[in-house]
């Protein structure tokens, strides 16, 4: 069944997506977006129910394989020691994020020149300096300005209250003399653009009740809908469509009632995350292009990042908290540049966790052996309740080309698309970095008051970050796409999510995927009388 | 319909005594079985045809343990003769382990588990929770290095 036409057709609804399609609104084309999720209702999030903690780690797991929705597509993770997460919704990730917002840093775009290791990207932080300042406005920002490691900031709201634990965590970094700073977080501190401040629900990774944390279906959405942006939810792209001059012609997916719809557009973008961008490229393959769409260079897939994350528990006698914004308290770059001492190239980030709530403490207390059944069943539990945090070791994965999203050749998800299969190993460099990074932790910790400590060296449940997998570049032999987000091979096809990263850098990606999809959308503006030449 | 002297779960008294022993009553805290919460294991193990049977098989050893040891059986015995028998039908049934994560995830979200710590017993919206401002000591640090 055929739709009608429309100038601009993007399929993902998520960070990038939603950026993009309220900047190029301003253009007034017909713009549609195709998302497979729908809307969610803030309603439905765990913390309006007692037992929040356990519907988190269920149902609003940021893990398809676990939720295993309707929505969701099956990921074949067995020859990664990631689990790749990700929601499909309108809002995409960004409904279930911890919403920790840092920016690259402006050597994170120049790896190679600077430590003769991966590629440079096409362009710099300061092409994306305006573009980070426009998406802070949009999303809401919350920080400190001054932070002496990175470029200027200007938040524009004060930072969330570091609470208990990162009160204590930056005495620990204070007794060492290391650098640490506020979090930058997409969060509310005080009610802003009509949405209210944070109060603390906890744990922000199953979904902010309060609409404080920043998903951009209550952002950017609303904002591009009301330009006239059209989302068509329910709705699974299989494959783009291309034309006998080799320019995409618009997509086939199936609607909400499974029905198999063609849609065509003039331009069509893909914001389907690190993961689904290249499984979409892949299942479009047909006989003019039997290795994938836009993928005359090989590298649609290739290049898959994580950042790879440890973490670093230290266990307390004085009582900690466990409430307010679980990721975003705050952070430390003092190991994030290169050091030839260190024995490996490029750095990771710190970011300080809270405390665990009744539930995960019971869990991770099992685990541990810390929580038996039993009569001294409560003396081990209060041994750790309130006692217990985190610190994120969150490393730079350098792009590998054998790291990489191909299709899995038995799984399909429930429309019969072939599901993709993840291959990825740790490098001895993030191995190296991770262990360093495990016991710089544990001097903080116990420079913050911890009696005990646990590394673990890698968390495989924390494959939120998906990128490089249809990078940027200047050569169209070894790149899938410009340095503006088109493809090298068919001119009216765009990515805009986190594939197109060159490098990873070693802080969260949002707001860099934004600024970047932000910048494209530019682009396409400025370029918008030539833009296939 | 089974008989509680036949099958162990509808043993109201044999489950309360079981969930007391994996989570005792203890100053302020609730135990597991005090707070009712046989019920919704009962729910969970029959809905699972995995764990049913196995479940039940053990119960039923714990049920008869009991009754060697005390005419009034599992439940008339004191927790430390309830732990030690318990253990030993734990190394026989793998299954009454596995029980232990989903008690102690049911315990940890009860209202009256939350309330006896401390915390808030219903949803936390909309009333949410109020966490210590940054030290007043961080923050002129802070402003001290800003570039």
């Amino acid at each position: 069944m055929a739709n009608d036409p429309v100038d601009v057709l993007i399929v993902g609804a998520g960070a990038s997506a939603a950026a993009f399609a309220w900047s190029l609104a301003e253009t007034r084309m017909n713009i549609l977006c195709l998302e497979q999720g729908g809307w969610i209702k803030s309603t439905d999030y765990p913390t309006n129910f007692a037992d929040y903690e356990a519907r988190g780690f269920a149902g609003w797991s940021g893990d398809p394989n676990t939720r295993k929705l309707p929505v969701d597509y099956p990921v074949n993770g067995s020859e990664s020691p990631i689990n790749p997460l990700m929601f499909n919704a309108v809002g995409g990730s960004t409904i279930l994020w911890a919403a920790h917002f840092p920016r690259m840093e402006p050597d994170d775009f120049r790896v190679h020149s600077v430590d003769g290791v991966a590629e440079d990207w096409p362009i710099g932080f300061d092409t994306l300096a305006p573009f980070f300042d426009v998406n802070d406005r949009m999303m809401g920002c919350s920080g400190l300005a001054g932070n002496p490691l990175s470029p200027p900031r200007n938040p524009p709201m004060p930072p969330l209250p570091l609470g208990k634990v990162g009160n204590a965590l930056a005495h620990g970094f204070e007794q060492l003399g290391w650098h640490w700073w506020p979090s930058d977080a997409a969060i509310n501190t005080q009610e802003y653009e009509g949405r209210a401040k944070c109060i603390n629900l906890s744990p922000c990774t199953s979904g902010c009740a309060q609409g404080a944390k920043a998903s951009t279906d209550i952002t950017y959405w609303p904002e591009a809908q009301r330009r006239g942006v059209q989302i068509r939810t329910g709705c699974r792209v299989r494959e783009v469509t291309v034309r006998p001059d080799g320019m995409a012609d618009g997509v086939l997916y199936y609607d909400a009632e499974g029905k198999l719809q063609e849609q065509k557009a003039e331009i069509v973008v893909l914001a389907c995350n690190g993961i689904g961008t290249p499984r979409l490229l892949l299942n479009s393959a047909r006989d003019s292009h039997p290795e994938g769409l836009a993928n005359r260079s090989g590298q649609v897939g290739r290049n898959l990042m994580f950042h790879p994350v440890g973490v670093t528990f230290g266990f307390f006698e004085k009582e900690l908290d466990h409430h307010g914004p679980i990721g975003c308290s705050l952070h430390s770059h003092q190991f994030y540049a290169s050091d030839p001492s260190r024995g490996f190239v490029r750095g990771y980030s710190f970011e300080a966790l809270r405390g665990l709530g009744p539930f995960a403490t019971a869990m991770m207390g099992m685990q541990r052996g810390q929580v038996r059944w039993g009569k001294r069943h409560h003396e081990g539990f209060q041994r750790l309740y309130n006692r217990v945090t985190g610190l994120l070791t969150m490393t730079e994965d350098l792009p590998e080309p054998d790291n990489r999203v191909t299709l899995d050749p038995e799984l399909k998800d429930s429309h019969g698309i072939p599901a993709p299969k993840i291959q990825y190993k740790l490098s001895e460099n993030t191995k190296k970095m991770l262990a360093h990074g495990k016991e710089r932790a544990t001097e903080v910790l116990k420079a913050a008051g911890a009696v005990e400590t646990m590394g673990q060296d890698l968390m495989p449940g924390a494959g939120w970050h998906l990128m490089g997998t249809a990078r940027m570049g200047t050569d169209p032999e070894t790149s899938v796409v410009n340095g503006w987000g088109r493809s090298h091979d068919v001119k009216n096809l765009f990515i805009i999510d986190g594939s197109i990263f060159v490098t990873s850098g070693a802080v969260n990606p949002t707001a860099t995927i934004q600024a970047l999809a932000l910048y494209i959308a530019d682009a396409i503006k400025q370029k918008i009388d030539n833009l296939f030449d | 319909m089974t008989e509680p002297q036949n099958d162990p779960l509808a043993d109201d008294a044999l489950l309360a005594a079981f969930l007391d022993t994996l989570i005792p009553p203890s100053d302020a805290m609730p135990g597991a079985g005090t707070l009712g919460m046989g019920s919704a294991v009962r729910a969970q193990v029959s809905g699972n045809a995995m764990l049913s049977a196995p479940v039940s098989a053990a119960l039923a050893g714990l049920r008869e343990a009991g009754l060697e040891r005390d005419p009034g059986g599992f439940a008339a015995l004191d927790l430390d003769a309830r732990e030690e028998l318990l253990k030993g039908i734990m190394k026989q049934h793998p299954a009454l382990g596995m029980m232990q994560m989903a008690v102690f995830a049911g315990y940890y979200q009860r209202p009256e588990t939350l309330e006896a710590l401390g915390q808030p017993a219903g949803a936390p919206f909309p009333k949410g929770n109020t966490i210590e401002p940054t030290d007043p000591e961080l923050l002129a640090k802070l402003e001290a290095r800003k570039r």
